[in-house]
């Protein structure tokens, strides 16, 4: 049914993957003591000096140990997939959702899924195989489930036996905000009451860094690795790599209240523009990224001055961090230089598919923490990136209501805004 | 909430562009395939012969991969069938002005292709676009970017029903207000060798017969398609002829059909389908036609009919596909599933189709529409469901009135 009164969509469960730790409170822990885990990507053989190959990398990351009922679905898993899977099981967990199924209707349980570059690092080695004088019977029917994020969404399905809407989304980099976005939009219009959403990727191959180095969009540090990731600072040069996966699980607020759910926080505001402008480069003027923050904070009926915190997409890149920059001084005015922003990727460089989840995860540990985590390796003051980024040292911050931003490829801009959940 | 209507449809396959000349072939009872040649269950990118190729800008030629050709000229094409081109240069259109699209395989070739240059000369100098070309959501970008459009974007990318997903996805942001316009499509370059390989146990090795008892599978093509949808108000301020309109669509999910059907896609499918039918406050005596999946697999086909007759008990002359005339499509099969909607209400006719169908179950083969028929139509269901996985959907398309509310 749809309802003409939209509902109220809270969050009621997180569950997170990353080179910071695997589960939310790793993750939080030492996002906070702003410990980097950027190093030099080994795997990828290149010259270091030439290259500078940087990202922060899952270590020593076993499926099993997290879901050892689910060995069946290794062969079909992409290790995209395995992130997501470890995630969405924590956050399913986390929401206590398993005790309360008998008054969930199973086809009104959604999965939303976003990934950037579906099963990239499983085609990838096929690839060169063929390329090398295979014929294409290497290519088998697991490679559907690994390779098209279709089935990604469908794999939560079974293993969380949920009847709903299975959608997976791959706009780019901003994906997982497109896939909260919609979850929260059905949830919201009454198309399913409750639904496992975020994203997941493993981007680090061979093929998916170069193009982003001949790009010019990978950073050339030449200090420590741990260094590479600069946003904001003016001697930034370029994005790093990572992995991992976030889940959330959204609800009906009723539904929540119904099973007495724990509730981190209230979405109430989605915004999605695009630049229309360039394949690759952010429009300079920024004005449609600030067009997505304005919708958002439109649905939510906010006003600048009660926006108390900024979870940046803060890439490091030359273009991204000043555009992001002006975008927020665009929608909130002057009260832009009252905001903490920040940006964890300089900790765990860019998860493609999960990062906007990752970072919507993180400004929700700020709703409940009021704590804001550091943008760490600040150094230098950029007149265009003149906000503040909570430089090098978290902070604890008053935040009852913050926004995360983000975009990518294609122009895609998108805004959340999440609140700390009141009772009327 | 707003009306969503359908302005109009770019589909490229390997007929060329012409919407007249798809449509004729599907009235016609041509085929694809031509048994007496020899089956072969795959149209490759190469073999679509796309005159207006050279209207993509000559720089976005080096890197676009055929998915992204295809859907790109999709786009175009759908746009000068709208007739909306100059109305998209209006800024408080374009800012309302979505694109969403879809694909199964993204671009597989231009990431081959990188391999086998890093291959063949021993160097990492791969193509800078790249990052571009290889990945599932760049035709979204280069369309906007190529119209400017500047309203909400979105990518499907769940599998061969990413083309249904796409429209039902513009429908809703054109419901909930987020968009006016919305391009929904899809393309896709199967390229032989490798999509074939990974498809194979559902390919057919004769010939391609939906639900015939004989059936073995579909043969896959490639191809793309785009549907304009519009809010009526936008459509009726431009005075744009309207093909139909989108009245409601529910999505599932049989869960436990991940790796292989069971009774549950019936049960799944029913229940889409009667979701659907309530959403439009309708009876299924109210469909005058119903376009399955029908990919022609033995236990796909059977458990979607159990669930289409379970609902229309014996209707007859219901049932048609195009997939045997032009393939199955992967994510394109739902845009050109929608356009044989939407030119079967415009003409009145219930295209024939392409085989007569010798089914395995009694009392059914009145269901299927053989011959080319002259109705009064005026709702068509519309049903999908990936190729592998228990992803169901359905959709109703009605014929537009003014009176309607």
């Amino acid at each position: 049914m749809l309802y003409e009164k939209p509902r109220r969509v809270v969050i009621t469960g997180l569950g997170v993957v990353s080179a910071q730790g695997i589960g939310v409170n790793t993750f939080w822990n030492n996002l906070v003591q702003g410990i980097s885990r950027v190093g030099i990507l080994t795997c990828l053989n290149l010259d270091y000096e030439k290259y500078t190959p940087y990202g922060a990398e899952i270590k020593n990351f076993c499926f099993l140990d997290h879901c050892p009922d689910a060995e069946k679905y290794i062969p079909y898993l992409d290790v995209g997939m395995q992130y997501g899977f470890v995630g969405a099981q924590e956050a399913y967990r986390d929401s206590q959702i398993a005790k309360d199924r008998d008054c969930i209707e199973e086809d009104r349980f959604g999965v939303y899924v976003g990934t950037t570059t579906g099963g990239i690092l499983s085609a990838f080695p096929k690839s060169k195989e063929y390329v090398e004088g295979h014929d294409g019977s290497i290519f088998d029917d697991k490679m559907l489930y690994k390779y098209c994020p279709g089935l990604w969404a469908a794999q939560l399905a079974h293993y969380f036996k949920t009847g709903g809407p299975t959608k997976s989304f791959g706009i780019s980099c901003s994906v997982s905000g497109e896939a909260i976005g919609n979850c929260y939009q059905d949830i919201k219009h009454g198309v399913v009451d409750i639904a496992l959403c975020g994203g997941c990727d493993a981007p680090i191959i061979l093929l998916n860094f170069l193009s982003f180095y001949l790009l010019g969009a990978t950073s050339r540090w030449t200090g420590s690795p741990e260094g590479a990731c600069r946003p904001f600072s003016k001697d930034r040069s370029g994005m790093v790599f990572g992995e991992g996966s976030a889940f959330f699980v959204l609800e009906d607020l009723e539904l929540a209240k119904k099973r007495n759910a724990r509730i981190y926080g209230e979405i109430v505001g989605f915004g999605a523009t695009c630049d229309g402008y360039h394949m690759t480069a952010p429009s300079e003027d920024a004005e449609d990224y600030a067009k997505a923050i304005k919708i958002a904070m439109a649905e939510a009926s906010l006003q600048p001055e009660d926006i108390d915190y900024i979870s940046c997409h803060g890439t490091s890149t030359l273009l991204n961090d000043p555009a992001e920059t002006l975008a927020i001084k665009k929608a909130l005015g002057k009260h832009a230089y009252n905001t903490p922003i920040g940006s964890i990727k300089s900790m765990i460089g860019h998860t493609f598919g999960a990062a906007t989840a990752m970072e919507m995860l993180t400004m929700v540990k700020v709703l409940q923490t009021q704590i804001a985590p550091p943008t760490i390796n600040y150094a230098e003051k950029d007149e265009s990136c003149d906000l503040d980024c909570v430089p090098n040292v978290a902070r604890p911050i008053q935040c009852d209501c913050a926004l995360k931003t983000s975009t990518g490829f294609g122009g895609a801009n998108i805004a959340l805004a999440v609140k700390r959940y009141e009772d009327d | 909430m707003e009306r969503c209507v359908i302005t109009g449809f770019g589909i490229v396959t390997y007929l060329g562009e012409s919407l007249d000349t798809l449509w004729n072939t599907l009235c016609e009872k041509k085929g694809a395939f031509d048994p007496a040649c020899g089956n072969h269950p795959v149209i490759s990118g190469d073999r679509l012969n796309l005159p207006s190729f050279t209207a993509i800008p000559r720089k976005k030629r080096l890197y676009f991969d055929k998915q992204v050709v295809f859907t790109f000229l999709s786009a175009m094409k759908a746009i000068e069938n709208a007739q909306i081109k100059e109305w998209l240069k209006n800024p408080d259109i374009k800012e309302k002005t979505g694109v969403v699209v879809g694909n199964k395989f993204a671009q597989v070739e231009f990431g081959i292709q990188q391999v086998v240059s890093m291959n063949e000369t021993k160097s990492l100098n791969i193509s800078p676009f790249t990052g571009i070309g290889y990945y599932f959501g760049g035709p979204a970008g280069e369309i906007a970017s190529e119209f400017k459009t500047k309203g909400q974007n979105d990518v499907l990318v769940t599998g061969s029903s990413a083309g249904f997903d796409c429209v039902t996805t513009g429908y809703d942001s054109i419901r909930y207000g987020r968009n006016h316009v919305v391009l929904a499509g899809a393309g896709e370059n199967i390229l032989s060798g490798i999509c074939d390989n990974i498809l194979k146990h559902k390919l057919s090795s004769g010939q391609y017969l939906p639900y015939h008892k004989n059936r073995q599978g579909c043969f896959i093509a490639s191809g793309g398609g785009i549907a304009v949808l519009e809010s009526l108000s936008m459509a009726k301020e431009r005075k744009a002829a309207i093909y139909a309109e989108i009245e409601a669509h529910h999505s599932l999910t049989a869960h436990s059909c991940l790796f292989e059907y069971n009774q549950d896609l019936t049960r799944y499918t029913e229940k889409a389908i009667r979701l659907c039918l309530e959403k439009s406050g309708i009876t299924p005596q109210d469909i005058d036609m119903v376009i399955p999946n029908a990919d022609g697999s033995k236990d796909g086909d059977h458990y979607e009919l159990q669930a289409i007759k379970n609902v229309f008990q014996g209707q007859k002359n219901l049932i048609y596909t195009p997939k045997p005339n032009v393939g199955h499509t992967l994510s394109v099969s739902g845009i050109i599933d929608l356009f044989t909607a939407a030119m079967s209400l415009k003409h009145r006719t219930l295209p024939p189709l392409l085989y007569p169908i010798d089914c395995d179950e009694e009392n059914t083969n009145s269901m299927f529409i053989s011959e080319k028929m002259d109705k009064n139509i005026k709702r068509v269901l519309m049903l999908q469901r990936n190729i592998v996985g228990g992803r169901v959907g359905a959709m109703i398309v009605k014929e537009y009135s003014c009176e309607d509310h």
